[in-house]
């Protein structure tokens, strides 16, 4: 049985063995974390568990000829498996890493925690617990949300292989932080949601329903002022960045507010 | 071996509201450099990645220097020995590939030794010593083309 094994993944990258951090010195050679970094991928990758070398080279050593992108391979290979378990038997795999023929991922078996996968599995289970029990959906979206702390594997922002799994992450993120701010408006949690929508608005500052909840959230509170000022904020920013109006329901939002209506006509649905 | 990749991760947000048509914007981000755009017309995203594979396609020509004819030649070379080793293997795969590629080779070593011919004149003594090499080993690489395509020419009417 291996020691267990946990990544983080977002926002920064760090690796622990049985709860100790592993340092960075240990990778020795980036080319190892990079190659191990490709393994997590793939696995978060639903329909791969394991992935062709020549497919991982081709990623990771685009530039190089088959031989000397071979002869690296091996050598990231090697180095990446004295990372996991330097005391493991001399040219062994280490028990995270399995091949099957000439492919290579990590082992399912081997006991691995990745946190986009957690922060990814909480959202979907919070996404079902909403029509029955949203406050336990509130909960796990809580826990799932506050995993995510910053893009995927930042380190490598600029590599092809890594942009779709961020791409899809980051958008979870987003559509994950309105789900719990649309629940928790009702249940008071005015000022979480504010926050929330101000993490959302710091990634894409044109999410408009992220305006709304806020406009929404401030009036509830009874700063009806800042939540007018909320809605000129939007309308500027969509015009100055897209040259667009708000939508109509923001500009309805907005004349409520500005009306007076009852807190209880403006809750989100 | 050079390869300039150039690739986009583009994300369409669909935003509805009551009893309006949805409406579409999107953001643009090109990976290599992580710059962003939001954009709300397609065409606004397809001049995004054009100025980007634009920009690539400046840099792989840019330099200290103007392009010269020597420059345009080196490249041809470099590229041309990049590719010989790489024709070795598609070539034994398909006969009929090999064959066209080999003649084209052909065609542009000899459109590239006349270019090399008329720059050359103006290059310095250690510019033209290292042209020679290139031109050298590039002809030791089609001389084994050659040989594998009189050798499989040779199978071919055998079989």
């Amino acid at each position: 049985m291996s020691d267990s094994l946990r990544v983080q993944t977002l926002g920064l990258f760090r690796v622990w063995i049985d709860g100790e951090p592993l340092p960075p010195v240990v990778w020795k050679r980036e080319k190892a974390q990079r190659l191990f970094q490709f393994l997590i991928t793939i696995r978060l990758n639903d329909s791969h568990q394991v992935m062709p070398k020549e497919r991982i080279v081709a990623e990771l050593w685009p530039s190089l000829d088959e031989k000397r992108a071979d002869r690296d391979f091996k050598v990231a290979l090697n180095a990446l498996n004295d990372a996991l378990q330097p005391d493991r038997s001399a040219r062994s795999l280490s028990t995270y890493i399995s091949r099957s023929g000439l492919a290579y991922g990590l082992d399912p078996d081997a006991d691995i925690v990745i946190d986009a996968a957690e922060f990814r599995d909480g959202l979907k289970r919070a996404a079902r617990l909403e029509a029955d029990d949203p406050d336990a959906a509130i909960e796990v979206y809580r826990a799932a949300l506050d995993l995510y702390q910053g893009d995927y594997l930042p380190d490598a922002l600029y590599e092809d292989w890594s942009s779709l799994e961020r791409e899809r992450l980051h958008t979870l993120y987003l559509s994950g932080a309105m789900r719990l701010a649309t629940l928790l408006v009702p249940r008071g949690g005015l000022q979480e949601a504010i926050q929330l929508c101000q993490s959302v608005l710091s990634l894409d500052r044109y999410w408009e329903e992220a305006y709304r909840i806020m406009m929404i959230s401030h009036a509830l509170r009874g700063n009806r002022p800042l939540a007018l000022r909320v809605y000129e904020q939007c309308r500027q920013t969509l015009r100055d960045g897209l040259d667009l109006e708000p939508m109509s329901a923001t500009t309805a939002l907005y004349r409520a507010i500005a009306r007076g209506d009852p807190p209880e006509a403006l809750l989100p649905r | 071996m050079n390869q300039d990749v150039v690739s986009f991760v583009l994300r369409f947000i669909r935003e509805e509201s009551d009893g309006q048509p949805a409406r579409w914007r999107g953001v643009i981000k090109h990976v290599q450099s992580d710059h962003t755009a939001d954009f709300a017309r397609f065409s606004d995203a397809l001049a995004f990645m054009q100025e980007h594979v634009n920009e690539t396609i400046r840099q792989a020509f840019a330099g200290d220097e103007p392009l010269s004819p020597e420059r345009i030649f080196a490249e041809t070379a470099r590229l041309w020995g990049e590719m010989a080793p790489r024709y070795t293997d598609i070539m034994l795969q398909s006969m009929e590939l090999m064959l066209e590629q080999g003649r084209r080779m052909g065609e542009t070593m000899a459109e590239s030794l006349a270019r090399w011919s008329a720059s050359a004149q103006q290059t310095s003594p250690d510019q033209q010593a290292q042209l020679i090499s290139i031109i050298e080993r590039l002809t030791a690489q089609v001389e084994v083309l050659s040989a594998k395509v009189d050798d499989l020419e040779e199978r071919l009417r055998g079989g």
